[in-house]
């Protein structure tokens, strides 16, 4: 799993060991990055190894390992209202041909954060579609830029512009068909090409999450796209004097918290499944959030909590939508973001890097 | 006779060695490319001729990515040669502090590749990066450029990161080979009239030409299979620009799974490997003797 620098997933363990005696849990820290975290699991499930009992996946692994027949199905293990106790976002990240592979424990998506002293001076409310937010951006002062957003040629960024496409009314693929070379696809890649240089700095074709984030936290954008990481990064952070944050929902937020799935190969089964019912009760919830701000993906916690940042964050992902639940979805992300950064870097104009995704994306699903 | 078979028992470890770790991959990588082993078919290979080197023929973006890698092999390989060269000379000769210089020279050779490319995108930011900020200070430029957001001169980055980093490695060699030339030949020359240009042209290069070879190979194959910083610094992006033969196969095995194709790349990328060291060969390697 994910690197354990603060503990958090060790005290974890240590109250999980307490209530079940009878359980060790061995947790294996992998690399920072998902995509090396996967490499070493994939590894691992395809020499046959049973280390592993449990994967903590993010969520596009999820349709890769279950065609793979390496998940356990976990649909009818638990009754339906358990499942229906997790945020539908979160769970929808898990499931794959409506079976359910993956117990959600974080709720991850795209947030709006906007610079709530700013919006106010300008006596306007956040945006609900791309094109006010366009508006709005363009009033911006310099050295102030109007939508920072994680346009680098990497998994971020098929994210972002699967926003911006679903907020235009357009759509990826969806039942077997490609919607990237459709008007909507078009207007909303040409909003992302416009937004270069002009409310968005010419090198957010190069930011990751991290680039973008700094650059609102140092006071320098109205808006930022970014995760709910950034929330608990910027209550603790020392802010430029008069900011004031504020989180609103994107059009259509992109769906990417984390989960613990079985593996097939698992020796222990049914302990697996005794610790998947001990990180999806309330107090390990509140314990990963309390010492990790891991977000919880359970719904009561966000019912129960007074804290209006929370509930913000809530609202701003519970309508999130997951990527495209397909075995070949790594091919399908790497086609798309590559034509969308030559796009947004000028080398090819908008509809023909949409005629170029669309025409390589139908050759991939046609694949036998 | 007897010692010959002595030899070969002391070689029997070695030839161990290299057959479980160079041959058996070898060839178990050979016998994956004519097979079909991905998600389609539950990872069972499945014989498929000559299908994927088929595939790979009129994979345009696979030529792509060879011809972007052979230009940076080139490129970022010569102007090592040339730097290394030159350091080389520099730190062959006594001065004050060189031992502290000859150590400082190979701290980027010893540093981790992924941790110095996060390094450079921050160098090359638009809007906190040291190189736009140094550029607009000396008025060479206007307003700041997103380094790593054009093709041009994202390639030209990740050139540039490769070079500062591998340098190093050329100047340890022909250091080790300057060393190497007796010093009497410089006397003797010298007691002839030769210039300093003559000495350089008709001693140092001759005799250091079966170093540069050694050292020039061992980077042309290293850099044909540049993966960390390009993985790291670009993604292989914008729009595919900075995409490596590394990093193509590398989502083949890794992120699509599809083992059989990715061992035929592999294949074909060794070929070409094997093509580029006789052409190196044939350059700089022939006629090791004292002309």
């Amino acid at each position: 799993m994910e690197p354990d620098g603060r503990g958090v997933w060790r005290a974890l363990f240590d109250e999980f060991h307490r209530r079940n005696p009878d359980i060790r849990v061995r947790a294996v820290e992998g690399p920072a990055s998902t995509d090396a975290r996967e490499d070493m699991y994939v590894n691992a499930l395809l020499a046959g190894s049973q280390d592993y009992d449990l994967v903590y996946a993010d969520t596009i692994w999820i349709p890769k390992f279950a065609a793979a027949g390496w998940l356990v199905d976990l649909t009818d293990l638990w009754p339906a209202e358990k499942w229906a106790s997790f945020s539908e976002a979160a769970l929808a990240g898990g499931t794959y041909k409506d079976r359910i592979y993956r117990v959600p424990t974080q709720l991850n998506a795209g947030i709006l954060y906007y610079r709530k002293d700013l919006l106010d001076r300008l006596g306007v409310a956040p945006p609900r579609t791309y094109d006010e937010l366009a508006d709005i951006a363009r009033r911006a002062e310099a050295p102030v830029n109007g939508f920072v957003w994680q346009g680098k040629q990497y998994e971020g960024l098929t994210c972002n512009f699967l926003e911006v496409l679903r907020g235009y009314g357009g759509f990826w693929i969806e039942g077997g068909e490609v919607g990237l070379d459709r008007p909507e696809a078009e207007k909303a890649l040409e909003f992302l090409c416009r937004a270069v240089g002009t409310i968005s700095p010419k090198g957010v074709t190069t930011y990751a999450e991290e680039e973008s984030r700094l650059l609102f936290q140092s006071g320098r954008a109205l808006f930022l796209r970014n995760w709910p990481y950034v929330s608990n990064l910027l209550a603790e952070a020392e802010l430029p004097p008069g900011f004031e944050v504020g989180i609103t929902p994107l059009p259509a937020p992109t769906f990417g918290g984390a989960g613990f799935a079985i593996l097939s190969s698992s020796r222990s089964p049914e302990a697996a499944l005794r610790f998947l019912e001990f990180v999806s009760s309330p107090e390990a919830v509140r314990l990963l959030y309390d010492r990790g701000g891991v977000q919880p993906a359970l719904k009561s916690f966000y019912e129960n909590t007074d804290d209006p940042r929370q509930r913000a964050l809530y609202a701003a992902m519970q309508n999130a939508a997951p990527r495209p639940a397909l075995p070949q979805y790594a091919r399908a992300s790497d086609i798309l973001q590559r034509q969308v950064s030559a796009a947004l870097t000028g080398q090819k104009a908008p509809r023909e890097a949409l005629r170029q995704a669309a025409l390589e994306t139908r050759q991939l699903l046609a694949r036998p | 006779m007897k010692s010959s078979r002595a030899a070969w028992w002391f070689l029997a470890p070695l030839l161990c060695l290299v057959a479980v770790f160079a041959i058996y991959p070898l060839v178990r990588m050979l016998v994956l490319s004519f097979t079909t082993q991905n998600l389609e078919t539950q990872f069972a290979p499945v014989f498929a001729g000559a299908a994927n080197y088929q595939r790979a023929w009129h994979d345009s973006h696979f030529w792509e990515t060879v011809l972007r890698t052979l230009v940076f092999t080139v490129t970022a390989v010569g102007l090592e040669l040339l730097l290394g060269l030159a350091a080389a000379l520099a730190l062959h000769h006594s001065f004050v502090g060189r031992g502290l210089a000859r150590t400082a020279a190979l701290v980027p050779w010893v540093l981790p590749s992924s941790a110095l490319a996060l390094g450079w995108i921050w160098i090359f930011n638009d809007q906190f990066g040291v190189l736009n900020d140094l550029l607009q200070r000396g008025g060479l430029l206007s307003s700041p450029v997103a380094w790593l957001g054009h093709p041009g001169s994202a390639f030209a980055a990740v050139i540039l990161a490769d070079v500062w980093k591998t340098t190093p490695f050329l100047t340890l060699l022909l250091l080790a080979g300057l060393q190497t030339i007796p010093t009497e030949l410089y006397a003797a020359s010298a007691l002839d009239g030769a210039s300093r240009w003559q000495q350089f042209r008709h001693i140092t290069l001759p005799l250091l030409r079966p170093v540069i070879f050694v050292a020039v190979l061992f980077r042309t194959l290293q850099s044909f299979g540049i993966f960390d910083l390009v993985y790291v610094m670009t993604g292989g992006g914008p729009g595919g620009a900075t995409e490596t033969v590394a990093l193509y196969t590398y989502r083949n095995f890794m992120r699509y799974l599809d083992f059989g194709y990715g061992a035929a790349l592999l294949v074909i990328s060794s070929g070409i490997l094997a093509l580029l060291t006789a052409a190196l060969w044939l350059l700089v390697g022939r006629g090791r003797s004292l002309s």
